[in-house]
């Protein structure tokens, strides 16, 4: 799993020498900034359901159609696949904000959901409307601390732009 | 390779679970501590060479027959061989202090090094011993109280005077590293 | 091409395109230009299409708009617009690797034999941080010959899924059969996304051999049962294999014990019985089969009460947990689960319509001969692979009359099955 740490560990072992000091300082860089990330993994933590189902509902209330028995008669399947799937993408974008990098959404999220949404006939806008839901109605500070608030949009966006 | 905070990812993925309250309240706190952690990983890597050569001389100097023909640290290109490990586990121990995990002491380091000492015929008991001296050093190094006796005229203050358990945390992670090393070569 | 899902919004082909027309800065907070591109998957016009081509030329690089000309592009491509091939080829230049990737794939989908716009999409696969596994398949599918050398260079990619689509793609080109193993190792993967993309590329190079092993292969059996049936399609269709070949196979797919597959996870320690109920939420099925095997071999005498409990509270609301516990009910052969199978069996929601297969098998395992008729019932439906369960059921209830109704079915392997036993 790759974070700051991981990397510089990573080039420090195969160079074969002990952390230097320019090492050192990038893992503090990462430090400072990681108060921001748990700031915001805390909180979104703490409302992971409430923020999937927020987003899912905004998105079916935006488009009622998902909500109706039409004549796509899978309409059922696909909601609760997207509502299931909303949850598993916010707790991959938690575990990034912990990790302080983009590996858990690379390797568990991203990797080949692209291919598979696109064999599969899979519509990708719900997932998109939906997420960009969560990003635009984040607000600071009722929800959190500005800096946190920017860590936690930039996933939001980095989620967005991949699976669109 | 995981560090303290990949570490989270992968235990709460196991349940799928969202990291929660007690394992981020645990991060907080290596981020609270992460300068005294970086100026530890600091401490001793600065210190590499002395801590190595130390623990060696040590190892020796307990057990002479390891230099004498048909000593494990004879001839010369053995003891450099020698040397070269100590460095290598004293490296990897704080790659693990850096990351604040050991499965990168684990993976890389330890991880079938018996099967290959026992292969080599490199005596164990010895082994250990220099383990145990850099980790006796490596402490001292981050609690930046070098003792008289085991640095001698090599001694070196990096900092102001320390209070004694500041970095009592660090200390027992970093021992908790070395007796990994240990108990794999046991 | 599956459309289930294309009629998600309640949008006239008139609102889509004013919609998508409209500029990025100048769209209502109500209306999203990448639903509108995403709508016009419903109209084969040539209206849509230029308004989808009007979305490609539209090049303001911010994200919303980025992800608008993106999907243009792969509607373009699910439309199969030969018209958009120029702007569609402008896009393989882009700096977006998405946007690339989805030119490349809308080509395929086209179908092109311009030697210029082939070379163009092989020399995509010697820049760096490109979505390689599309364009080898794309190259693959358009049996463009020359780029076997530079396909060949990612059969031993770091990345298990591209060296995988690479051998799978010279495989297809030349003929050339030996790294296909590995190929199938990669059933084993420990990412789940990795062993479903594995299944792909062995359909891509129709190595039926490998059919034994996708059955065994631990992902949800949708993938399994797709793999094999496709492979099955083929490999009939051009005389390679038979359906007595692959019919111990494609039953054992939809018998779907956990025992069958080769599981890739494992447990330390024993975990409490609830932990392994929690596991049936899992994404990766391959973790749920692990539970539900776990849950059969050390808890057979507790898990029923605790499973119906669960099941009241959330797993009737999720469907891959009720998938499971169908599957448990019957592996436990508990009779007192008698009623929630059949309820689960003729469930016409359609998000649950993977258990009523799984409730099929579950109530031939139980043996309450009362499911006779039930199962009857569920020879009278469109879906086939619930056809083909309910007549596994029967058989182990010693009831063969299903032979006879299927025998002119109209699905081919449920056909397959009746006349293979008359």
């Amino acid at each position: 799993m790759k974070s700051v740490v991981t990397t510089v560990v990573a080039s420090a072992d195969a160079a074969g020498r002990f952390p230097s000091t320019s090492d050192l300082e990038s893992v503090q860089g990462s430090i400072q900034r990681a108060s921001a990330r748990l700031e915001a993994a805390e909180k979104l933590s703490a409302n992971l359901d409430n923020v999937a189902k927020e987003a899912y509902d905004a998105c079916i209330k935006k488009y009622p159609y998902l909500n109706n028995a039409g004549e796509a008669n899978s309409n059922d399947t696909f909601k609760a696949k997207c509502h299931r799937d909303i949850k598993h993408y916010l707790r991959l974008i938690q575990y990034c904000l912990v990790v302080g990098g983009t590996g858990p959404l690379d390797e568990w999220g991203i990797a080949g959901q692209r291919e598979v949404y696109r064999a599969l006939s899979l519509p990708t806008a719900p997932y998109v409307e939906a997420l960009s839901f969560a990003r635009n109605r984040g607000c600071t500070p009722r929800d959190m601390s500005a800096q946190a608030l920017v860590e936690y949009n930039a996933l939001l966006d980095y989620a967005i732009n991949s699976l669109s | 390779m995981l560090d303290s905070f990949s570490r989270a990812v992968v235990t709460a993925d196991a349940k799928t679970a969202a990291i929660g309250g007690a394992d981020l309240n645990a991060l907080k706190g290596f981020i609270a501590e992460g300068n005294k952690r970086l100026d530890a990983v600091n401490a001793i890597a600065s210190n590499a060479s002395c801590c190595v050569s130390d623990a060696v001389a040590g190892m020796i100097c307990e057990n002479q027959g390891l230099i004498q023909a048909g000593g494990n640290c004879y001839p010369n290109r053995r003891m450099a061989a020698c040397l070269r490990d100590a460095e290598i586990v004293l490296r990897y121990v704080t790659y693990a202090l850096l990351a604040g995990d050991a499965s990168v002491l684990d993976d890389r380091c330890l991880n079938g090094l018996k099967e290959t000492y026992a292969a080599l015929g490199v005596p164990t008991t010895s082994t250990v011993r220099a383990v145990q001296i850099m980790k006796a050093q490596a402490a001292a190094h981050i609690q930046d109280n070098p003792s008289e006796a085991l640095a001698g005229a090599k001694l070196r203050k990096m900092g102001s005077i320390v209070v004694e358990d500041r970095c009592a945390t660090l200390v027992a992670e970093a021992s908790s590293y070395f007796d990994r090393v240990i108990s794999a070569l046991s | 091409m599956d459309n289930r899902f294309f009629s998600l919004f309640n949008l006239t082909e008139d609102r889509a395109i004013e919609i998508l027309d409209t500029p990025p800065d100048l769209v209502a907070e109500s209306d999203s230009r990448y639903i509108a591109a995403s709508h016009l998957i419903n109209f084969q016009t040539d209206r849509s299409i230029s308004a989808l081509i009007r979305a490609v030329a539209e090049t303001d690089p911010r994200l919303d708009n980025k992800i608008v000309r993106r999907k243009s592009v792969e509607i373009l491509g699910r439309l199969k617009a030969a018209q958009a091939l120029p702007a569609i080829r402008f896009c393989l230049q882009d700096e977006d690797c998405y946007t690339v990737e989805n030119a490349v794939w809308s080509i395929g989908e086209i179908g092109t034999q311009d030697p210029e716009i082939l070379a163009e999409i092989a020399q995509l696969l010697e820049q760096p941080g490109q979505s390689y596994r599309v364009m080898i398949h794309t190259l693959t599918k358009l049996n463009y010959q020359p780029a076997v050398a530079q396909i060949s260079k990612f059969v031993n990619n770091i990345d298990p899924p591209i060296a995988s689509a690479a051998i799978a793609g010279v495989c297809r080109l030349t003929g050339d059969y030996t790294q296909m193993e590995r190929v199938v190792a990669m059933l084993q993967n420990q990412n789940v996304l990795g062993r479903r993309l594995s299944i792909q590329d062995l359909i891509d190079a129709r190595y039926y051999q490998a059919i034994p092993d996708i059955a065994c292969c631990p992902v949800s059996l949708v993938f399994r049962l797709r793999g094999i049936r496709m492979l099955a399609e083929a490999g009939i269709g051009d005389g390679s294999i038979d359906f007595a070949t692959v019919q111990p196979y494609l039953e054992q797919s939809l018998r779907d014990r956990p025992q069958d597959l080769k599981l890739v996870h494992r447990y330390d320690q024993l975990p409490e019985l609830s932990a392994l109920i929690r596991d049936l939420y899992e994404t990766d099925f391959g973790k749920c089969y692990l539970a539900t095997q776990t849950i059969v071999d050390s808890y057979p005498d507790t898990a029923p009460a605790a499973l119906f409990a669960d099941y009241a509270e959330e797993a009737n609301n999720d469907y891959g947990a009720h998938f499971h516990v169908m599957k448990i009910m019957g592996w436990l052969k508990h009779a007192p689960a008698y009623d929630l199978l059949i309820e689960a069996l003729h469930n016409t929601q359609p998000q649950f319509q993977k258990s009523r297969a799984a409730a099929a098998i579950a109530l031939g395992e139980i043996g309450d001969s009362r499911a006779i008729p039930e199962l009857h019932k569920s020879l009278d439906t469109k879906i086939w692979d619930l056809k083909y369960a309910a007549l596994m059921a029967l058989e182990q209830f010693g009831d063969l009359s299903g032979y006879e109704i299927l025998k002119d079915d109209t699905d081919w392997l449920v056909r397959a099955k009746a006349n293979s036993q008359l």
